[in-house]
């Protein structure tokens, strides 16, 4: 079980760092393709949450966990705090044994900005260091969907722009 | 939490009223999930507002859904209370009160989702049940519905790789709220069959196993009736019709060079047990379309 947590947690932080890395090149991101892989992303990101969700369900049987992770999500920040104090709680109850685990449960959880977050993460999962290495990562994913929309999002970078963004680039290109 | 001998024999009487196509053992779980409710003559089951964290079997009496801004609905005999609420995720529009004592069973909606996504014959007795509501409205409703008015021009292409057809079915209303991860899947299952003008994508008496997404051009759905309604883009041909075993009275053809994806309904369904927001966004969709026909029926003239 606690494997199973480590693993989950892993896999979150390096699909959460994928996307970060995505997002932070505006120009790669606003592609269509880019985009495609971007929401195939958010769907891994929040499936490895549940499933974090559901072994910590396990292993405390007697609480809520899906309403405290779905406060986790709340707009509120209250919310997201008590959420956040509860889970780490619990985190601390899982044992000595697992600290690993704790540390890597935190950085799931914690309310943090998404830059700091994939920062922290770079000594468990790597560094994205750009959009496009990151593509170049993801097109040899285990993940068969994946791989082949990152594929595609790669062969479509090597390709000009669509024409109105050619365009859009003349005009703003064109001396005053 | 077990359950008292007599009160399984009543409440396995009752699913079986309310599910008639449900599973056995899916019945044997959902009774352990149920918590029996009465209520007196004019007391609240919820409030207007509340988190839509349960729903109501009604199995005696009579409620109503009310709010000041909105068209109460009554409900009596069987008749499955709130859920709209709990597919939608939003807190609730109206207040539930019991016109007159009654009872009912209340179920926890995260623990109803999970039986659904956890049994593919559940879930498509869930959608045929929403499905089989708004195909009867729908039917009276639907050429009244908007609908554009020139018919595309732009060019059908006769190849799709599973990235135009992930594209294609991106744009499908039904899977607006499903997730990338069951496009994806659907995509990898979805077979183009190209259409020129006037040929028949399926006639009266067709099998009713499949879905068909419209991914280019238009197509026109005619039943026996005279009713003959134009899809777009986007649509699933059939619209409730497709979701409730209705399929087989209609036939569809093409009025311009157009390409449709075909999902065999199977797939959907075995991927629905894959991808949880698949289910509860096609459940959604078909309540959304419920409440807005709903909707334009009342103010009809």
């Amino acid at each position: 079980m606690i494997d199973e947590l480590k693993r989950n947690s892993i896999e979150y932080l390096r699909l959460f760092s994928a996307r970060t890395s995505l997002e932070r090149d505006s120009a790669v991101s606003a592609r269509l393709a880019v985009k495609l892989v971007t929401e195939l992303l958010d769907d891994k990101i929040q499936q490895s949450l549940d499933r974090i969700g559901r072994l910590l369900q396990l292993i405390h049987r007697g609480d809520d966990i899906r309403t405290i992770f779905s406060a986790l999500r709340s707009v509120d920040r209250r919310q997201r705090g008590q959420a956040i104090e509860f889970l780490d709680a619990l985190i601390r109850g899982v044992g000595r044994s697992a600290d690993d685990v704790a540390t890597l449960l935190r950085l799931v959880v914690d309310d943090l900005p998404a830059e700091e977050r994939s920062r922290r993460a770079t000594e468990l999962v790597g560094a994205f260091q750009s959009a496009h290495a990151t593509l170049e990562l993801l097109a040899k994913d285990q993940d068969a969907i994946l791989r082949d929309l990152a594929g595609h999002s790669l062969s479509g970078l090597d390709r000009p722009r669509q024409p109105e963004s050619l365009r859009l680039l003349e005009l703003l290109e064109r001396p005053a | 939490m077990t359950v008292a001998d007599g009160q399984r024999v009543k409440r396995e009487l009752t699913l079986r009223s309310l599910f008639p196509t449900m599973p056995a053992a899916a019945h044997v779980r959902l009774i352990e999930l149920l918590e029996d409710v009465e209520l007196a003559a004019g007391e609240l089951a919820f409030k207007e507002g509340d988190l839509p964290e349960h729903f109501l079997f009604l199995i005696e009496g009579r409620v109503a859904l009310e709010s000041a801004a909105l068209q109460s609905v009554e409900f009596s005999g069987f008749a499955v209370v709130g859920v709209i609420d709990a597919i939608l995720e939003r807190p609730r529009p109206r207040a539930c009160r019991a016109l007159e004592a009654s009872k009912a069973l209340r179920i926890r909606s995260a623990d109803w989702f999970d039986l659904l996504e956890d049994n593919a014959e559940v879930a498509r007795a869930a959608v045929r049940n929403f499905a089989s509501q708004l195909h009867g409205l729908w039917q009276t409703l639907a050429p009244r519905l908007p609908r554009r008015s020139e018919p595309p021009v732009a060019p059908v292409q006769s190849a799709w790789e599973i990235y135009d057809k992930i594209l294609a079915l991106r744009q499908a209303t039904f899977l607006r709220r499903a997730g990338m991860q069951a496009i994806a899947s659907l995509a990898a299952v979805a077979e183009t069959e190209v259409l020129q003008p006037g040929e028949a994508l399926f006639e009266v008496g067709n099998s009713g196993e499949d879905f068909f997404v419209v991914a280019g051009g238009q197509l026109e759905l005619l039943h026996s009736s005279g009713l003959h309604f134009t899809h777009e883009v986007g649509d699933v041909v059939g619209g409730p019709a497709a979701f409730c075993n209705a399929l087989p009275n209609y036939a569809a053809l093409a009025t311009v060079p157009s390409a449709v994806l075909r999902i065999p309904q199977q797939e959907f369904y075995d991927q629905a047990e894959e991808h949880g927001r698949l289910l509860r966004g096609t459940l959604a969709f078909l309540a959304l379309e419920l409440e807005a026909l709903q909707a334009a029926n009342a103010t009809s003239p």
